[in-house]
């Protein structure tokens, strides 16, 4: 790769199909690759791929990325998200909405999905799809509630080996909390500016 | 600027009345990312038009109904804000914004990979701060950056420009006054790497001819404009990669 990266704008060409073939923000038109954003060309010998890496790029959730959201609804089997952002200290202008199955909520079996997550509860998930409602699972010991209200008196409920307890009424909840529980410090790829 | 309805003389000595040659285009200045909150944006001049594009997406549509299956939605707001007209122009839509904003719109679709973000909206807002005649070749050119500002896929970026028949010579983007008293207007906006015209309107008369002419004129308008295009978006990364 040349040391000084080269910036493209959209259709300004790259190569042609034979050559490298098209990755992500490239397109082809004629046989010809051309750059679809603003970034840097990188030419991967290796795997013969050209891709362009943007310079801003977007902020849209995709299959596999961890995000967090708020529960705005809960039924037997399925749970309505507002996913927020990757982490909650840097979220999205604009709210995505998500959606949490059942079978999607834990490694073990669930009755119904009220022993999982309640409504308002913060969660962290992983999603599993590319577009919109997102699909989102919480079935790896990091994924679940990161931060829950007790259902009786309001108060932020504290992990005491393996159930949620009210440290106001006592009152013990049924979740599948994240090994993160109350642990909100930023995720390790840290914050992103606008 | 001219009082009375007496049409001026808009060709003098080969000079037009703000003494540019007839093929020559007004001072363009283009700037990408001015607004802060939104998610791309450009301000673009053509000699006194002033035109600002904010744009905002893909974000989840609203109202739900909207929403298209297999690609994003395009949706496009052209106004013109109360002072940018020499006369106070009321705020309410009016048929002639309703209609450009639909025009730009389809001017802009072509080139927006809209396909990649199904289910989403993206928003396009154009404001008029100075209308001095080709504010929607002005706004198209300036939504297109800001797309790119964005980080949308593009084909290409979309440059526009008016032509228009003045005194019966035919002269590249027009201001106010020649459009006003001159013969012919014809706005035309195009993607110039692909080759592909994505706006083309004409009012007035042009012969076939003059037509091919005019044509020719304004892709050759178009070209410089899109290089500035270019600059503008490059200059702008350019700085930001080196803070």
């Amino acid at each position: 790769m040349s040391s000084q990266p080269h910036i493209v704008t959209p259709s300004d060409y790259l190569c042609v199909e034979e050559e490298f073939m098209p990755s992500s923000g490239t397109y082809v038109d004629n046989g010809a690759v051309r750059a679809a954003i603003v970034g840097f060309v990188v030419y991967d010998f290796l795997s013969r791929r050209v891709s362009v890496k943007p310079v801003k790029p977007l902020r849209i959730p995709k299959a596999g990325d961890t995000v967090v959201g708020i529960v705005t609804a809960v039924r037997d089997e399925i749970a309505i998200v507002k996913v927020l952002g990757f982490d909650i200290y840097n979220t999205f202008k604009n709210p995505f909405t998500g959606l949490l199955h059942i079978s999607q909520a834990s490694e073990t079996r669930v009755q119904n999905l009220y022993e999982v997550v309640r409504l308002g509860d913060l969660i962290k998930a992983k999603v599993l799809n590319n577009y919109i409602p997102l699909l989102l699972s919480t079935k790896e010991p990091k994924f679940g509630v990161i931060l829950a209200y007790c259902s009786r008196c309001g108060a932020i409920l504290v992990k005491k080996d393996s159930n949620l307890i009210c440290p106001r009424c006592h009152s013990v909840e049924a979740r599948k909390a994240s090994i993160e529980y109350l642990a909100l410090a930023p995720a390790k790829h840290g914050r992103h500016h606008g | 600027m001219v009082v009375g309805k007496e049409k001026p003389k808009l060709i003098v000595n080969g000079k037009r009345v703000d003494g540019r040659a007839p093929e020559e285009l007004r001072p363009v200045r283009m700037e990408v990312g001015v607004l802060k909150n939104a998610d791309g944006s450009a301000l673009v001049e053509y000699g006194n038009t002033k035109v600002l594009a904010a744009v905002y997406g893909p974000r989840e549509v609203m109202p739900k109904h909207v929403a298209l299956p297999d690609r994003a939605v395009i949706r496009c707001r052209y106004r013109m804000l109360s002072f940018s007209a020499e006369e106070r122009k009321s705020p309410a839509p009016s048929r002639r914004e309703i209609e450009l904003s639909k025009v730009i719109r389809e001017a802009l679709e072509p080139a927006i990979m809209s396909e990649l973000f199904p289910r989403t909206a993206i928003d396009i807002f154009i404001e008029v701060l100075n209308a001095d005649g080709g504010t929607r070749t002005a706004g198209v050119t300036a939504a297109s950056l800001a797309l790119a500002d964005a980080g949308i896929p593009l084909r290409d970026l979309v440059a526009g420009v008016a032509v228009g028949k003045v005194d019966g010579v035919l002269v590249l983007d027009i201001n106010q006054i020649e459009d006003m008293y001159g013969e012919a207007d014809m706005p035309v906006a195009a993607m110039p790497s692909l080759g592909r015209i994505t706006l083309l309107q004409l009012n007035g008369v042009l012969t076939p001819d003059e037509f091919r002419q005019a044509l020719a004129l304004a892709l050759y308008g178009i070209r410089k404009l899109y290089d500035l295009q270019k600059e503008a978006l490059r200059r702008k990364y350019i700085s930001t990669a080196e803070e």
